[in-house]
């Protein structure tokens, strides 16, 4: 079964193609990673699916429906910016919430409150949300969202500005989802944890999809031309060794693009320093993003 | 539709539980029970403490005497209510000043010595009569000097004074048959004649037009209030939505229209709320000074069909407006030309409550954007449009126009909560109502 099922749709604002010619389809169940630069189409093809926008062109069908009003109540929905009203009290709020995805009145605390304890909030029930700090409201709005029990979850960069406990929390929340059945589409800009939590991978360029494809099968396409080295003080820089084409610094080690055998790459560094670590690896979620969307990044490659 | 409602009272709680309301419910019965609780208690407290004033007569009329007569006339039969004999008004002591504070001084002077007892409490007043008043010499008069303007004091000072030079000067003639020949015609406002079911003629009833104007005014005014409390509300609460991106949430469970009918919905209910409330108020008030019969219920049940869609009209631009905007700065360019068609009403008022029949006031409150406040108030005014027709087509004008605002402000709310940046102007409003 197909969770979403995007043909052919295209959105313009005036002249600009905000999303060209897009299909997609996101399976059942699946972990979907939604990557892009800012302003790519990411969010315009998320309010979409979420029938906010319009297509211009093009077919949309979510969970099975081409009526996507009707999909609504199905959908949760964690915007990239935090949005709750800040007068509500948490309760109040999270009664709305699930009331406007058409949940009863008497379904309604019984499903907060296990959510409430589980992100020990309980004692906060009552307070209003300004009184809030940002990670509780942050999981205030997560609760928010799966208060419903949706089919499809759609995360817009759900654990930004959280810190490492709450971040853990609230991956730990959307692992459980995913046991449960629940489809999560996961719009960030973090990769590693796109690498970690996402089955698949899709990113938008420009408008454009340029990847959508299982992770493996990515770094695969992408070859296995990098090479991580963590080298002892002093050492000279690598740029200007033949077959290198790119250095990136994380400060702890540096990634090679390296085109050749690493054999002779590790030969070569070893003349000039000490070698403390030398690994070849596929690139990382992050190189690709950079190779596809950085400023030496060729025309736009669809997919 | 279940979402409108979800929508509607959600936002009615949060707006019933805001200060501003909860201020604006008290002020009510404050306001209402002030007006019946005033009363009794400003007669009760009235000053009844004697009031000494001294007279100095430079007209050589004897004037300070008869003025001296005249209230011991009024302390003996004037002040004291005829029922129950409890004096209600203070006594009036008139007295020409001694030997001592006159003695050997110029009028000048005299006004100081005089003025300083005035402030220091040992006289309330004191009248100076200028020679020649008698004579009704041009510019002779008489001065009244007091530390408060004592607005009964001087007009009963005032009237003996007139009463007694006016017999000076036509001493020796019949001034009292003078008068009876000068005396004035009232021109008393009755009600128009009718036959009643009884099939005899009525003439002779009080005119209560004025009162009934006042009605009507204090309805249009109540109804202005409550729309013009309403939609701002609305356009604040929509920007701060949209700032908050709280909106992109809603948009997510809600379709945009039905979010905008919920908003519009729940401003009803919190005007109706009020409206009632006001109504119930002002109704109390007036059945307690024995004026219910002012309050038509049927004019109650205009006043709630206008409001319902009056709410809607003016709340639907507001909401749009609020939808268009990144914040209420960029509003208020845009609420401008909005707020002269709300003031419009306002501009023609005084017109329609003078003549609330004339073609002018007719077409007036036939315009949709007036009719509500216009309508109402000549309702109000016996007796009432010329026309029965005339208020079911301003109500009927103005729930089409308000379906109309409510299509185009849907079309606006919809492509403007999602725009961010620059803030539109009044044509691509205009753009999106048609294109979208």
């Amino acid at each position: 079964m197909v969770a979403i099922r995007i043909a052919g749709v295209t959105k313009r604002f005036g002249t600009h193609v905000a999303v060209n010619d897009l299909s997609l389809s996101v399976p059942e169940g699946a972990v979907y990673g939604f990557i892009g630069p800012n302003g790519s189409g990411k969010t315009t093809t998320l309010r979409m699916i979420l029938n906010i926008l319009v297509p211009d062109q093009g077919e949309i069908e979510v969970l099975g429906r081409r009526d996507l009003r009707a999909a609504k109540d199905e959908i949760g929905y964690l915007p990239e910016e935090r949005s709750l009203y800040k007068k509500m009290k948490v309760r109040q709020a999270l009664r709305y919430f699930g009331a406007l995805k058409g949940l009863k009145r008497r379904e309604l605390d019984p499903r907060i409150d296990p959510w409430l304890e589980r992100f020990d909030l309980v004692k906060w029930a009552d307070k209003k949300i300004e009184t809030l700090s940002k990670g509780m409201s942050q999981k205030v709005q997560f609760i928010a969202t799966i208060v419903s029990d949706p089919k499809l979850v759609i995360l817009d960069e759900p654990f930004s500005g959280l810190d490492p406990v709450n971040a853990d929390i609230l991956r730990d929340a959307v692992l459980e989802l995913h046991r449960r059945g629940s489809t999560v589409v996961f719009s960030t800009h973090d990769m590693e944890m796109a690498e970690k939590l996402c089955d698949v991978i899709f990113m938008i360029f420009r408008g454009n999809k340029v990847l959508d494809a299982p992770l493996d099968a990515i770094q695969r396409q992408y070859g296995e031309d990098t090479v991580r080295l963590r080298l002892g003080s002093g050492a000279p820089p690598l740029e200007g060794l033949p077959g290198v084409r790119a250095v990136r610094d994380y400060g702890n080690y540096k990634e090679v693009r390296y085109d050749g055998d690493p054999q002779v790459l590790l030969q070569q560094v070893s003349a000039r320093a000490n070698v403390q670590l030398f690994e070849i690896a596929r690139p990382s979620l992050h190189d690709i993003f950079v190779r596809i969307a950085g400023p030496e990044a060729a025309e736009v490659k669809r997919v | 539709m279940s979402k409108i409602w979800t929508v509607a009272i959600a936002e009615y709680v949060l707006a019933v539980k805001t200060k501003a309301f909860v201020i604006s419910v008290i002020l009510m019965p404050i306001l209402m029970g002030g007006m019946i609780a005033l009363k009794p208690l400003l007669e009760n407290n009235r000053d009844i403490s004697d009031q000494k004033i001294a007279v100095v007569d430079r007209s050589g009329g004897e004037l300070v005497a008869a003025l001296a007569t005249a209230a011991e006339k009024r302390n003996a039969e004037g002040i004291r209510e005829k029922s129950s004999g409890e004096q209600i008004h203070p006594r009036y002591l008139v007295e020409a000043p001694d030997a001592a504070t006159l003695a050997g001084k110029s009028d000048p002077e005299i006004q100081l010595a005089l003025a300083d007892r005035v402030r220091n409490g040992e006289l309330h007043a004191y009248l100076w009569i200028e020679s020649g008043v008698i004579e009704a010499a041009p510019t002779a008069k008489a001065s009244f000097h007091a530390r408060s303007t004592s607005g009964d004091l001087r007009q009963w000072l005032g009237a003996q004074l007139t009463e007694n030079v006016q017999r000076k000067r036509f001493e020796g003639e019949e001034l009292d048959a003078l008068k009876k020949k000068l005396a004035p015609v009232a021109v008393v406002p009755q009600e128009l004649a009718v036959r009643t079911a009884e099939g005899t003629i009525q003439v002779g009833v009080v005119d209560t037009k004025g009162m009934q104007t006042g009605v009507g005014v204090g309805l249009g005014m109540l109804l202005f209030m409550l729309i013009m409390s309403g939609a701002p509300r609305q356009l604040n609460c929509v920007v701060e939505e949209k700032m908050n991106r709280v909106s992109e949430v809603l948009l997510g469970s809600v379709p945009p229209f039905d979010l905008m009918m919920g908003k519009l919905i729940s401003s009803v209910g919190v005007s109706l709320t009020l409206g009632v409330l006001y109504v119930a108020g002002g109704y109390g008030v007036l059945n307690h000074f024995d004026l219910g019969a002012l309050l038509d219920p049927q004019l109650f049940v205009w006043f709630t069909l206008y409001t319902i869609a009056g709410v809607f009209l003016f709340g639907s631009l507001f909401t749009a407006i609020g939808a268009a905007c990144n914040d209420l700065n960029d509003a208020q360019s845009l609420i401008t030309p909005v707020m002269l068609v709300v003031m419009l009403p306002m501009f023609v008022w005084p017109q329609v409550i003078e003549e609330p029949n004339s073609s002018f006031a007719m077409i007036a409150s036939l315009v949709p954007f007036a009719t509500p406040m216009l309508m109402v108030t000549r309702q109000a005014i016996p007796p009432g449009p010329l026309n029965a027709w005339e208020p079911y087509l301003g109500l009927a004008l103005c729930v089409a126009m308000a379906i109309f605002c409510v299509f185009a402000a849907g079309r606006i709310f919809r492509v403007g909560l999602l725009s961010h940046g620059q803030a539109p102007k009044l044509t691509q409003l205009v753009k999106w109502v048609f294109k979208s």
